[in-house]
């Protein structure tokens, strides 16, 4: 008989290893996904040299099964629900106390339980020595000793697993007489009245701590018995339990592994320079901006206009500021061109290349300064850096209501809101993560440069980097300033809180780095790749056919020019653009433009849609838009108007809702709908209003002369008027490939996640609270029927 | 290496004395004798943490600004608000200066 595969759960603390265990153990052939119901990233793997026999789970790093954090609940949920076969618990060596305490945890379960001593090849220069054969007597569990990085031990851990020849649980009694007696009580209530075969011991535990998930004996001879021993230890039941674990963990301890006082360590030296008291600020700015320099101004610089060219044609790239030749035709021109060759109609050719390959050049173009940003960070991390950056920063951001936590966020949230949204999961307390997630979309991303940068250069052409700076200054104020607001007035009260660890610091694994860098840019086209292209298609639509589906698109996409024989002006989006234009005057300094209004709308789509979008209704290259009749406000002729015009446009830009793909991230880290309007609303409210009361002020220079006004024009602008479009069978065929290729992107996105039998799915632990409260009331219901039974 | 001014807050504790783990100077090594806290969580979380009745916890670095502190317990070491620290009784049972 085929043997179903086996599932091995990896459980161990956070830093200890587990990474670079997994990525040992599988290989490179891994999947991540997301836990069901939760946004938490999931690794599954085979673990090589075998027949797919046997599955291993990667888990969040947890200190207990009592979680803190969301991210340690999946963990909980995983050992208790999903029962997996058998659980490698992977211990840091050089902290056996604290990884031991999981362990005897992990021990409760009905699971087999192998123990994988990690870190051995630095124990000696810790001064430990571990004696493993001891340490295996006194757990009862098979102890493997391991170097994760070096990969010593790896093939033993493997073949243990796979020949079955390990220890089988032995559920050692580790409490001491009175509260193993009353763990045992419980266990076997637990095993008759409610028939709890999951994990009798681990729910015995739980029930004698008063875990609200199993609160399933309240007002029992249980409780006063719980209650007498509690009075003997004064203490709790929770700290009884937690005390007799770490005792029976000392106790171990102290039988196998030896420590020399050692000199102090490299780690602390190295702290005494990162963590001084006036060094820690300089040196975290000058590493930050080496990271933001590499990423943005180096890679970004080097690859924007070059992967820009590469999909959309270019005569010439800027690379630093200097414009270097590179002539190419660019993907989408050229795939353009060929249906045209072929007979294909105008509107087909100009769907495939400005509203296809268009939208995916807007995700690839980001990815290389990504992909660097995620190295970086993934160094720091593994480094430890990480962990010192938030300890010292708690202080001052505590102030405003975050966690130090939050700066990792923000840092990544330059270059670009969605991974930075998703990062913020390390913050524990929930009103300090809700926070991090509202603010960290103010954070200038690097999709909202090309427009800082444009206006810029149109409100000061000279020193266009200090109207930039400025930029960012007010970004920051405002940042803070929100921050101050829903410190004050949110309603989760108070439960904030900072505890994390300071581990080591080690020499980053580049292995496990890259491959951190892959899964994460993979995450970020899924995500923020799958939104904006449908986005995109969408824009396409509403700026190609006016109301009556006549085609207002370009007529010749051969010409140089963006928009050659477009009548954009009588498009559906212009039509919108006209409508909500009324609103904006006051924003753009007494101008009513829809070609302004329907630019920053697009910008909800994709922030580099902005830009291209002025460039296309100006009908000039993106430096020249202040020459184009559409955008005469912005010419210098018009002095101060023009500059407060410009600069309202950037600040509306910056600090509106984000684009759809970060907004898609926010509903989801945010855990509602509700929350996540919350929030944009007050991004709404602060771009809104900011941008206006600096329209105003340029307003009041020009004595509030209203521009641009033209009534009678309507929804509709007059002049010439599009043509309906005729089907060629060149154009079905683009059009048919484009709907498949919605088609694919819809399915993978939307529906397969929600129809996708998880093979290792969770329960909901407060279902499982409810069904054990149920079936306890149902046994006692039995009995008292049958004692009034007897008695009759 | 001491930090004046960043300790100002925290009292001058001799070996022996009784107090809270946030009294503690850098470099200070006591006993946990009894804690409490309002937030059942993370109560809890400081226990599975290890601090238990009888630890020895050391303050080993405080952070640039003053808070949070980073303190040595059961061989590995743990940042930790000076506000959560306020919660936790020990008794001082040495310096640790040496070194």
């Amino acid at each position: 008989m085929e043997n179903k595969a086996k599932t091995i759960g990896l459980v161990g603390n956070q830093n200890s290893g587990k990474t670079t265990l997994f990525n040992a153990l599988t290989g490179m052939n891994a999947t991540v996904g997301n836990w069901p119901g939760v946004t938490i990233e999931r690794k599954e793997g085979f673990i090589k040299g075998g027949r797919k026999d046997l599955i291993l789970v990667d888990t969040p790093g947890v200190y207990s099964l009592s979680p803190y954090t969301d991210e340690e609940k999946v963990t909980r949920k995983f050992c208790l629900e999903s029962r997996p076969d058998i659980i490698i618990n992977i211990i840091d060596a050089t902290a056996l106390e604290r990884s031991l305490y999981l362990t005897t945890q992990l021990a409760e379960l009905n699971t087999d339980v192998i123990v994988a001593l990690n870190m051995v090849d630095i124990l000696e220069a810790n001064g430990i020595t571990i004696d493993d054969q001891k340490l295996e007597e006194e757990l009862g569990l098979t102890v493997i000793r391991i170097s994760a990085k070096t990969g010593e031990g790896v093939e033993k851990l493997i073949s243990t697993i796979r020949e079955n020849k390990y220890r089988r649980n032995p559920h050692l009694k580790i409490y001491a007489g009175n509260v193993q007696n009353e763990v045992d009580h419980i266990e076997s209530d637990l095993n008759t009245e409610l028939e709890e075969t999951h994990n009798p011991k681990f729910a015995a535990v739980k029930v004698f701590e008063r875990d609200p998930f199993f609160k399933a004996l309240d007002n029992t001879s249980t409780e006063n018995e719980i209650k007498a021993i509690e009075a003997s230890y004064e203490m709790d039941s929770e700290q009884i339990v937690a005390d007799q674990r770490y005792d029976f963990v000392t106790k171990v301890k102290n039988s196998c592994c030896i420590e020399k006082i050692m000199p102090e360590s490299v780690t602390d030296k190295l702290d005494k320079v990162f963590l001084n008291k006036w060094l820690s600020l300089p040196i975290f700015v000058v590493i930050m901006g080496l990271v933001y320099f590499l990423s943005v101004g180096v890679v970004g610089s080097l690859t924007t206009d070059f992967i820009d060219g590469l999909f959309n044609g270019s005569e010439s790239i800027s690379v630093f500021g200097f414009d270097i030749p590179f002539a190419c035709q660019g993907l989408g021109p050229w795939l353009g061109s060929l249906i045209t060759g072929g007979g294909g109609s105008v509107w087909s050719a100009d769907l495939v290349q400005n509203g296809v390959i268009a939208g995916i050049s807007a995700v690839i173009n980001f990815l290389p300064q990504l992909i660097v940003l995620f190295y970086c960070m993934a160094i720091l991390e593994a480094s430890g850096y990480m962990n010192r950056i938030a300890f010292f920063l708690d202080k001052i951001f505590k102030k405003f209501g975050l966690s130090g936590k939050s700066i990792i966020p923000f840092i990544v949230g330059s270059g670009c809101s969605v991974p930075g949204i998703m990062s913020a999961r390390t913050v524990e307390s929930e009103k300090e993560r809700n926070t991090t997630i509202m603010l960290t979309p103010f954070i200038p991303c690097s999709a909202k440069l090309p427009i800082i940068a444009l206006l810029s250069s149109i409100i000061w052409p000279a020193y266009g980097w200090v109207v930039a700076l400025s930029v960012y200054m007010l970004a920051i104020v405002v940042i803070l300033i929100t921050a101050i607001l829903i410190k004050r007035l949110s309603k989760i009260k108070d439960d904030t809180a900072f505890i994390t660890e300071l581990p080591a610091y080690k020499l980053p694994e580049q292995k496990d780095s890259w491959r951190e860098v892959w899964d994460k840019s993979l995450a970020f086209i899924k995500r923020a790749g799958s939104i904006i292209f449908l986005c995109s298609l969408a824009l396409w639509l509403l700026t190609r056919f006016d109301w009556a589906w006549h085609y207002v698109g370009p007529t010749d996409l051969s010409a140089n020019v963006a928009n050659s024989g477009s009548l954009i002006d009588q498009s559906m989006l212009a039509g919108i653009g006209r409508v909500i234009a009324f609103v904006f005057i006051p924003a753009w300094g007494g101008n009513y433009s829809w070609g302004l209004t329907v630019s920053a709308m697009q910008g909800l789509i994709a922030k580099e849609q902005v830009v291209s979008s002025l460039a296309i209704i100006a009908g000039t290259s993106a430096k020249d838009i202040s020459t184009s009749a559409a955008f005469s406000f912005f010419n210098a002729s018009n002095g101060f108007a023009a500059a407060c015009s410009a600069y309202s446009f950037i600040v509306f830009n910056l600090f509106s809702a984000p684009c759809f793909g970060a907004l898609a991230v926010m509903r989801k880290e945010l855990g509602s709908a509700k929350n996540m309007i919350k929030a944009v609303s007050i991004e709404l409210a602060w771009s809104f209003s900011l941008s206006t009361l600096i329209g105003l002020i340029g307003w009041s220079s020009t004595g509030y002369s209203t521009k641009g006004i033209n009534i009678s024009e309507g929804w509709v602008s007059s002049g010439a008027s599009g043509t309906y479009v005729g089907i060629g069978w060149i154009d079905g065929m683009v059009l048919a490939v484009v709907l498949i290729l919605v088609g694919l992107v819809v399915y993978f996105h939307f529906i397969k996640p929600r129809i996708t039998h998880q093979p290792i799915g969770c329960e909901d632990e407060p279902n499982r609270g409810a069904r054990l409260v149920k079936a306890y009331h149902k046994a006692k219901a039995k009995e008292e029927k049958e004692k009034a039974n007897d008695q009759k | 290496m001491s930090d004046p001014d960043v300790t100002e807050f925290r009292q001058n504790l001799k070996p022996g004395d009784h107090g809270h783990l946030s009294d503690l100077k850098k470099g200070q090594i006591a006993i946990v004798l009894d804690f409490h806290n309002d937030n059942a969580a993370l109560r809890r979380h400081l226990l599975d943490m290890g601090i238990t009745k009888g630890v020895v916890i050391e303050v080993k670095k405080i952070a640039p600004f003053g808070d949070p502190v980073d303190i040595k317990l059961r061989g590995y070491e743990l940042a930790i608000r000076h506000d959560d620290m306020k919660g936790i009784d020990i008794q001082v049972l040495g310096e640790d200066n040496g070194k």
